[in-house]
């Protein structure tokens, strides 16, 4: 608008017309007149300056009269947030809705943003039965398998003398070194000949295995002696044997507890346990130390048993309740369950069920309807479909059969889900509170970064508390010098102790340890 | 020289026609010869060069081969960048030229350079460049189907018959196959049964290509005639002469058969050491049609060829192909680029011919003299056809290739108001000055000396406005990259028209003046609409003229509002600060003064707290007419899984009603031109015509109502609680439509689905029976029956039909479908003797009429219509008939049952969120949830009863009172439901209804176009708004480096779907040579090499001929040794060199032994290798010899130039890079940035050259001033517009407003004419007072209002329509429609009202000195 060139000509005009009136008024009226342009630029200039105070006072006043607007009503759904329930932070959902377990209103947050998993989960996602079915997964329950190892190696007959006999046929098998924990005296071996195709294979035993491995074949020598020599074998005949030996007996299987004992009425057939926390196992209904969360009951199968031990000293067990830990200086043992395995059985996980990244592998199990959560799993050699379990998982979890791979391939996806890939490691939120330094001086030796370390994993309010108490009551140990130290409630006091060991002593004894 | 011309043109008026009438059969045959596709080329200008290299990891690729070609194709001449990327099997080189590069001379150097290069590379591998299509070339895509044949049959076909048949059509660049089984033989080598007669796999495939030849033994002279000699030792050629159909069998056991000499010289059999078999060869792509798996082949259209006319014959040749097919066998289009180019072009072809039309009416009830309307009509088609001549000349001359395209289309649509201008005035003035002579008398005679002057006057400026418009399109032409690909035709064909309206307006007008402006003229007072028009204007600007405050406040008003949506707070500040002032001071009392500033404030707050600021955003993609499902998965992903996953998708993309075809495509085809990984699904969903889509949808509004109303019976009936307040129960029902909403979709989907399933297993039947009738009809037609058949005789030939009808019928009727029945029938109809068997009664008789119209058919080159195109056509359109029927029906039980299922569902969800009076109402609900949550029943493993688990389904009680709750709902809804079809947008996209129904875990979903897509696979750059290109030498410290920005980037508020390309993640078997191990056991690296290659990859012995097929034999080991890494493990290898293994000093039995097994020939591969699982890069890329990864992501809710700049900061301060590596930030952002910084440079050189153009033409600063006032208002008036309508700022509505811009000008210089002359007219300034001078300015500012009522109405009611263009195309087509609508109706009001104001002023002003140097 560039009429101001011509502007003082406007207001200019009407004043030759009105000369008539007293000369003061009429100065006035000339300057307020000519002025009136200076006015207005000032006026314009206060009301730009003063935009952003008027801008509030607008919607103050807007917001007074027609009240708040829903806030973001419209487009709460995007596909980048997603909703989950702070309760159970598993329960995670694309829409608004309520959780399934605890029925409280989900939480919107940010994809992307990591949950904090349970121990021993790296991954967990939860899907609607909707995208189960669309990605075909099937699970199936684990359970106990009769696993055998197969061996099949080629060797040579020969004719020998044993203790027993004379003269007996003996196979001179060649065991790679890989193979020798699967072959001991005794075992059955099937031996067959592509000279003798479609009989039926003579049956031989392991006699006895060279104790030494040959340092450029990494092999050993085992002699099979055939049971029904007949004609048909002769010395120098190359056959194939075949030795099959139960997985059962092979360490690490066969140290495991197996035949379980018979239930005594004074064995406990239930026990709570904290969802999220596995170490966390209770006899009687209460919430878990960690997040307050009530303990869930579950009743023990046939197989398992409640055993005691020290978490310290793990070779300290008992059979019953009541028993110290000598070595702790007067530690409860704690309960646990353990797992007993049918005799000649061993647990087994389906081939397909298992995701090889190379650098670990893993099973997602379904721990509630639709919810898997991956779990790290070792396993031994694959015996035909299955893998025999060496820790990880537990009888009767169901675990994805198949759709395995679309299920890890939503944890890579989505890096939210899972915990171990990406970086988002756990315990990475609590640790980066900010009130690092607010403790004393740091440590300088190692088991005192140790300790820093420990009490950097708990919260900020926790911490403080920790660093006052810095000692635990029970042991007299430094807190932390045990991994991050747990918080126990006794007679309306929060009190930190080195380990979950000093709770039981704690609680039973307030008085005698508190009073310190 | 202008005036010359006019002059020129209207004395040889005949030649001047004469010239018209050619130019248009020019246009015409332009028009014709044009090449017409949908959307321009976008990809850049590439050369590939592609290199197979079968087995090879990323990493040997890479550097083995690609690295070296790409070095070494660096420097020459054009080449921008040279970007590759090593895969698994291949390499790909894009080596990026300047766009200015001619496309076959890149080639051909690159070519010459490759010959260079060769020697690098490994022995046998030859790299070889793409085929000569551009990425927008993929016109066409075809499955070959068949019942009964497997898929390695189909494939064989697909490969040695139809490919290559295909690939000879005139303009195919490449036909590539995709999907299938390839076949070949294989042979899987026991190497235990191998070993034990010490053969090795190198001498069975030596023996097994010994067994393949045949020789040639010159010539056999018997008796004086001369017989060739022919050995024939082709595998299969048995001895007994040839029998095709059994082939492969005799290949297998003739391939049994070869003798392998083992090491005691004794022959054995190869059947003792190998299993023969035919297998599939190893794949690397799947082709899915409807959920089955097919294999099937991808046209890509040669460089510069016409798609209209390449896919025309490419239907003929597959029509030719059929007849040779095996029964059963047929080539289904499932792709074709014409529906989509044909209704582009109708698009706009319909806004153009809308635009005629309105001009026309508009000209008729404005000037009431139609024969003038004709001269203003005439040019408006001309220009267009001009356009084309100009484009096709270009072409021919090879100076530019503008192709016809949607964007050059749009550029004619959008100028048509200008194009219709220039006559518009030239005409008008002619009448003007003829009625200011005649009268209201009849003008007659020879008006040519009274046109003359009239044309002379306005010819001059309308000249120059529309050089100006020219002028002004300048910065389009300035953009580069994709926006320049983009703008540029629309550019050209806009420029092209201008040229030819300004040529047009000064020579054909003035001629077609003279001739047409014929009997009794009308005044201007004489039309209704124009004198209301002036009755209302004249005493309005007569007040403005004095007092024009209330125009500066309006103006104001509009300016505050239309600078709030541009977002930058100084400017809109600063606008509000002018306006204020300049209202305020303009104000005569201070009452007024004080109104003026508080409204224009509260117009402010309002404008600033009330309207959210426009963003800006990166073009939206044109419409295709069908979305692409492109998910990715991990690369790890098997072709098992990637078919498993593609089959269960497709079917559930089958299940939308709406959805008429979906073909997928895991994998690559097999061309240089789709590097598409096994991760990754591209799935083209054909959706039916729009007519054909179910009203199936309950609009939001309407949801909600329900809702709410069932909300309240649920309350007042004491079902639920009362929510706590009114707030929390709309909050409820938001959150219940939410939920129910998509629940409610799923239901209605499921059953129109299951209807239209019906309809098409109903159609085949229904279809025999009418082509079948129709074909009796025609027949009897032309006389070839004897007697009209009975209803029975008629039964007799549909059963003989029937037997031939195929479901094909139902998708879409093919000719050749069409003609088997029609021919099957007729053939019973012989049988009955109704045709003679003689002759050929489908031969038509045509009467001269038909005749005719055939033979121009045939001069455009359409081949002729036979009796078969013809029922064909008429089936078609039956099928339409069918069909349209079928959805009519299927809309009312679709609004009967989506009245129940909404009540129900959302009861459901209502109850469940509220608390129920009744303890039984949750529980009945939570039961009913419960059953549902159960994921469908399976067979778990043998210990649980399946059948007793399925007699358990539990059922459970309706509850009474909810049932009939339920039913009074439903039935007060059904009063007042309404149900709409859905849209397109509803349907594809993000959070659409297909990726809500497509969850799969997994899988990440994409969805895109399929040109868009293949521009984007063969775009190296990054697709999204912003990425962070990551450079470095080592491959660990790029993705190490490229994640960690992700994750920092993640946290920058408005970053969305932030992603580092996983370079990582494939699943590698590594196989390590332990070399002090291969030395111990004396085995050399190459015998472990030769091991892993023919053991896992297998080895080419040989191929087989049979006929025109060929098919490999591959040598490999048998299943059991490559199964997994233990199996890997105890490959055997051979021992080469034998190695005395003695202890030292003792020689003990042992020892002895272990040397005897040492010189075994045999040892196991993990005892000279480690072997083991591994993670690995899945794809490696680089540019220019460094390697490269991106991290993308787009930007929601954030200007991203803005949203960069925090990006980069929050990178740069918290990430410390490795070293070697370096950052860059690219994406569609920097073109974006790119051409607002172009257009920002640019436009304002224009502006001020137009300037100067006008000061240079009219000698006077204040007038140039005045005639650029339109500028600021138009801008104003087109972001006010364009925020109203919801537009961002995008390249594209830039472009607008440089239209918009131009024509706003040219109007303001038409005004100052007018103005101008008025005043000459009334004597010049010299002898002037401000009464006359007032008096001028009305006389001229009304004369000017006639024609500008004209231009006005024509260009706003021709740019209207594209408002609401619904077609492809559409979507560039609005918003740059609604700037210029918008900028027009405010740059008029600028013009009409203030430019007088202001000229009066600037007059009077000069008038000042006048007078008071004549007072004195």
């Amino acid at each position: 608008m560039t009429p101001t060139t011509n502007d003082n000509e406007i207001p200019s005009r009407p004043a030759p017309t009105n000369r008539g009136s007293g000369s003061l008024a009429w100065g006035l009226r000339i300057v307020v007149v000519r002025l009136r342009f200076l006015i207005v630029l000032l006026v314009a200039l206060g009301i730009i300056s003063q935009w952003n105070s008027l801008t509030n006072r607008w919607d103050w006043l807007v917001n007074s009269v027609m009240g708040p607007g829903p806030e973001g009503a419209g487009n709460t759904i995007s596909s980048d947030t997603e909703y989950f329930c702070p309760m159970d932070p598993g329960v995670v959902s694309d829409w608004p809705t309520k959780c399934s377990i605890c029925n409280m209103a989900l939480v919107r947050r940010r994809k992307g943003e990591a949950v904090q998993l349970p121990d021993g989960i790296v991954a967990r996602m939860q899907l609607s039965p909707y995208r189960i079915q669309l990605a075909g997964i099937r699970t199936s329950p684990l359970g106990y398998r009769p696993l055998a190892r197969e061996i099949v190696t080629e060797g040579v007959v020969e004719r020998r003398a044993t203790a027993d006999q004379p003269a007996v046929l003996v196979v001179e098998v060649e065991i790679h070194e890989r193979e020798i924990p699967f072959v001991s005296l005794g075992q059955a071996a099937e031996l067959t000949s592509e000279a003798f195709a479609g009989r039926e294979p003579w049956k031989g035993v392991v006699d006895s295995v060279k104790p030494e491995v040959s340092p450029v074949r990494h092999t050993t020598v085992a002699y099979v002696v055939v049971e029904a020599a007949n004609d048909e074998l002769w010395p120098g005949m190359r056959v194939r044997a075949r030795l099959q030996s139960a997985i059962a007996e092979i360490e690490p299987f066969s140290s495991q507890p197996s035949d379980p004992p018979p239930v005594s009425s004074a064995d406990p057939r239930r026990v709570f346990i904290c969802p999220d926390h596995p170490q966390v196992l209770e006899l009687k209904a209460g919430r878990c130390p960690h997040d307050k969360n009530v303990l869930e009951q579950i009743s023990l199968a046939d197989h398992q048993r409640i055993g005691w031990w020290c978490p310290m000293h793990p070779s300290v067990t008992a059979g019953e309740t009541g028993h110290e830990c000598d070595e702790c200086g007067g530690m409860k043992l704690l309960a646990r369950v353990v797992n007993y395995r049918p005799r000649g059985e061993v647990l087994a996980v389906p081939e397909t069920a298992l995701i090889d990244t190379g650098e670990r592998k893993l099973v997602y199990v379904e721990s509630m309807p639709g919810m898997f959560d991956g779990v790290e799993v070792e396993v031994g050699a694959r015996c035909g479909e299955f893998f025999p379990v060496i820790r990880g998982l537990e009888a009767g979890q169901r675990v994805a059969t198949n759709g395995a791979f679309l299920i890890d391939a939503e944890t890579r996806l989505n890096p939210s889900l899972a915990a171990a890939y990406f970086g988002a490691a756990r315990g990475s939120i609590s640790g980066s509170g900010p009130a690092d330094t607010s403790g004393p001086a740091p440590p300088t030796d190692d088991a005192a970064e140790e300790i820093r370390e420990a009490l950097a994993e708990l919260s900020p309010v926790d911490r403080a508390a920790a660093l006052r108490q810095k000692i635990c009551p029970v042991t007299g140990l430094a807190l932390g010098s045990m991994g991050p130290p747990p918080r126990v409630v006794v007679n309306g006091k929060t009190v930190f102790i080195c380990c979950e060991g000093c709770a039981a002593a704690l609680k039973e004894n307030p008085t005698k340890y508190l009073k310190q | 020289m202008i005036e010359r011309t006019i002059e020129f043109s209207i004395r040889n008026r005949s030649l001047v026609i004469a010239a018209g009438m050619a130019l248009a059969v020019w246009g015409a045959y332009a028009v014709h010869h044009t090449p017409m596709d949908a959307i321009p080329n976008l990809s850049e200008n590439q050369v590939i060069v592609f290199t197979d290299w079968m087995g090879h990891s990323p990493r040997e690729i890479e550097d083995q081969i690609t690295y070296p070609l790409s070095i070494n194709l660096q420097g020459l001449a054009g080449v921008k960048v040279v970007r590759s990327s090593s895969d698994f099997n291949f390499s790909m080189i894009n080596v990026i030229l300047d766009d200015s590069v001619d496309f076959y001379f890149a080639r051909q150097q690159v070519s010459e350079r490759l010959t260079r290069v060769s020697g690098f590379l490994p022995p046998g591998v030859t790299p070889y460049l793409g085929p000569d299509g551009v990425a927008t070339g993929q016109i066409f895509w075809y499955t070959v189907e068949g019942k009964g044949l497997d898929l390695g049959r189909l494939r064989a076909i697909q490969d040695w018959y139809v490919r290559h048949q295909l690939a000879s059509v005139p303009g195919v660049a490449e036909v590539a196959s995709v999907g299938g089984h390839a076949i070949e033989y294989q042979l899987d080598i026991d190497p235990r049964r191998l070993a034990a007669h010490g053969l090795t796999a190198g001498a069975v495939v030596e023996a097994v290509a010994r067994a393949n030849a045949a020789v040639g033994g010159h010539v056999v002279e018997k008796s004086n005639a001369e017989y060739i000699v022919r050995g024939v030792g082709w595998l299969g050629a048995s001895a007994d002469g040839d029998d095709i159909s059994k082939r492969s069998n005799r290949i297998v056991r003739d391939l049994e058969q070869i003798i392998l000499t083992a090491q005691g010289g004794e022959a054995i059999p190869l059947a003792d050491v190998a299993h023969v078999s035919l297998g599939a060869q190893f794949r690397r792509g799947v082709l899915e049609h409807d959920g089955n798996e097919v294999t099937g082949g991808v046209v890509l259209m040669r460089h510069g060829e016409n798609p209209l006319e390449v896919t025309r014959r490419l239907r003929e040749k597959i029509h030719e192909l059929s007849a040779g097919l095996p029964p059963g066998v047929r080539i289904v289009p499932v792709y074709d680029r014409t529906p989509l180019i044909t209704s582009a072009v109708a698009t706009v072809t319909g806004t153009l011919v809308e635009a005629i039309v309105t001009a026309t009416v508009c000209v008729v009830l404005v000037l009431l003299h139609f024969r003038a309307s004709l001269v203003i009509a005439v040019t408006l088609p001309l220009a267009t056809l001009s356009s084309f001549v100009a484009m096709w000349t270009l072409r021919h001359l090879g100076i530019a290739d503008v192709q016809t395209n949607i964007m050059s289309l749009a550029g004619i649509a959008v100028s048509i108001g200008v194009l219709v201008d220039s006559s518009i005035v030239m005409t008008e003035n002619a009448l003007h000055t003829l009625h200011g002579h005649f009268g209201d008398q009849p003008v007659r005679g020879d008006v040519r000396s009274l046109i003359l002057p009239a044309c002379r006057t306005v010819g001059r400026p309308i000249f120059f406005s529309v050089l100006i418009m020219l002028i002004s399109f300048l910065p389009v032409f300035a953009l580069g990259g994709i926006e320049g690909k983009m703008f540029r035709p629309l550019a050209f064909t806009k420029s092209f028209a201008l040229v030819a309206v300004a040529v047009l307006a000064i020579t054909l007008v003035p001629a077609l003046c003279t001739l047409f402006i014929r009997g009794r003229l009308r005044g201007e007072r004489d039309s209704w609409l124009v004198r209301g028009v002036i009755d209302v204007y004249r005493p309005v600007l007569d007040y403005l003229l004095e007092r024009p405050a209330p125009l500066v406040w309006f103006l104001g008003v509009t300016w505050v509002v239309g600078l709030a949506p541009l977002g930058w707070r100084w400017i809109f500040l600063a606008g509000l600060g002018a306006a204020l002032v300049a209202a305020g001071s303009l104000t005569r009392t201070w009452l007024g003064c004080c109104a003026v500033i508080v409204s224009l404030v509260l117009v402010g707050l309002i404008a600033d707290r009330h309207i959210k600021p426009l963003v800006w955003q990166s073009s939206t993609p044109l419409d295709e007419g069908m979305v692409m499902d492109m998910p990715i998965t991990v690369p790890r992903a098997s072709i098992t899984q990637s078919a498993d996953d593609l089959k269960a998708r497709d079917m559930v993309l089958c299940r939308f009603p709406e959805v008429d075809m979906v073909v997928g495509k895991a994998g690559r085809a097999e061309t240089p031109t789709d590097p598409a990984p096994l991760d990754m699904i591209e799935t083209m969903v054909n959706f039916r015509p729009h007519e054909l889509w179910p009203k199936r949808k309950l609009r939001l509004r309407d949801a909600q109502r329900q809702t709410a109303a069932i909300l309240a019976t649920l309350v007042e009936d004491g079902v639920v609680e009362p929510p706590a307040n009114a707030a929390t129960g709309a909050e409820l029902v938001h959150e219940v439509v939410a939920e129910s909403l998509p629940r409610f979709d799923g239901i209605m989907r499921e059953v129109a689905y299951q209807r239209n399933a019906d309809l098409e297993g109903d159609l085949p039947n229904r279809l025999t029976e009418f082509t079948v009738q129709r074909m009796v009809r025609m027949l009897q037609r032309q006389g070839v029956l004897r007697r009209e058949p009975s209803s029975g005789e008629l039964a007799l030939c549909m059963r003989a039909a029937f037997a031939h009808a195929n479901h094909h019928l139902a998708m879409s009727p093919a000719l050749e479908d069409v003609e088997r029945l029609a021919r099957h029938a007729s053939h019973e109809l012989m049988k009955l003797e109704f045709i003679a068997t003689g002759g050929d009664p489908f031969e038509i008789q045509d009467g001269w009429f038909e005749q005719s119209l055939g033979f121009v058919a045939a001069l455009l080159g359409r081949p002729p219509a036979t009796f078969f195109t013809r029922l064909h056509a008429d089936v078609v359109a039956e099928h339409r008939v069918l069909w349209r029927k079928h959805i009519g029906k299927l809309n009312t039980e679709l609004i009967e049952r989506g009245c129940d299922a909404f009540t129900r569902v959302t009861i459901e969800e209502l109850i469940a969120r509220m608390t129920a009076c009744d303890p039984q109402t949750t529980e009945y609900l939570a039961g009913i949830r419960r059953l549902r949550a159960q994921p469908p029943k399976k067979r778990h493993s043998a210990h649980v009863h399946t059948h007793r688990r399925t007699a358990l389904v539990p059922t459970i009680a309706v509850q009474p009172r909810i049932k009939a709750l339920q039913e009074r709902l439903a039935g007060e809804f059904r009063r007042w439901a309404l149900l709409v079809p859905s849209e397109t947008v509803e349907l594809a996209g993000f959070e659409g209804e297909l990726d809500r129904a497509l969850k799969m875990p997994g899988w990440t979903n994409v969805w895109t176009m399929p040109i868009q897509n293949r521009v984007d696979m063969l775009a190296t750059g990054v697709n999204t708004a912003v990425g962070v290109r990551v450079l470095g030498r080592d491959l660990d410290d790029v993705v190490r480096a490229s994640e960690e920005i992700a994750a920092v980037v993640k946290q920058v508020a408005g970053a969305a779907d932030v992603v580092a390309d996983p370079i990582r993640g494939k699943g590698y078997l590594e196989i390590r040579v332990d070399r002090e191990r291969c030395w111990l056991a004396g085995v050399s690296v190459g015998d472990v090499n030769d091991v892993i290659e023919t053991a896992l990859g297998g080895r080419l012995a040989t191929s087989t001929v049979e006929g025109r097929e060929r098919h490999p034999v591959r040598v490999r080991y048998a299943r059991n040794w490559r199964e997994d890494e233990e199996s890997v493990k105890e490959l055997p290898v051979p021992v080469s060199g034998m190695r005395e293994v003695r202890s030292e000093g003792q020689e003990t039995e042992d020892a002895q032994r272990f040397a005897l097994r040492a010189s075994r020939s045999y040892v196991r591969l993990a005892d000279v290798a480690s072997v083991r699982i591994a993670e690995g890069p899945a794809t490696i890329k680089s540019e220019n010899g460094l390697l490269r990864n991106y991290v993308r992501l787009n930007v929601r809710g954030r200007g991203t130039l803005e949203f960069v700049d925090a990006a980069r900061r929050a990178v740069t301060e918290q990430i410390t890079l490795p070293e070697g590596v370096y950052l860059e930030w690219t994406g569609q952002f920097e073109h974006d940035a790119r051409a607002a910084r172009t257009l920002l440079v640019v436009f304002p050189l224009v502006l001020g050259l137009i300037f100067l153009i006008l000061y240079w033409t009219y000698h006077d600063l204040a007038d140039a001033f005045l005639m650029m006032l339109a500028v600021p208002g138009a801008l104003a008036g087109g972001v006010f517009f364009q925020w109203l309508l919801g537009y961002n700022f995008t390249v594209t509505v830039l472009v607008g407003y440089i239209a918009c811009f131009g024509m706003a000008t040219a109007t303001g210089i038409i005004m100052l004419v007018y103005l101008r002359e008025a005043v000459a007219k009334a004597g010049g300034l010299e002898q002037m007072t401000p009464a006359r001078l007032r008096q001028a300015v009305l006389d001229g500012a009304v004369h000017r209002l006639r024609p500008k009522l004209l231009t006005e109405a024509t260009t706003i009611l021709g740019l209207a329509p594209m408002l609401w263009a619904t077609g492809t195309g559409s979507e560039v087509i609005r918003p740059m429609a609604a700037p210029v609508l918008g900028g027009i109706l405010v740059a008029d009001e600028v013009i009409d009202l203030l430019l007088p104001v202001l000229f009066y002023w600037v007059r009077r002003s000069r008038l000042t000195p006048h007078h008071s140097s004549l007072d004195s």
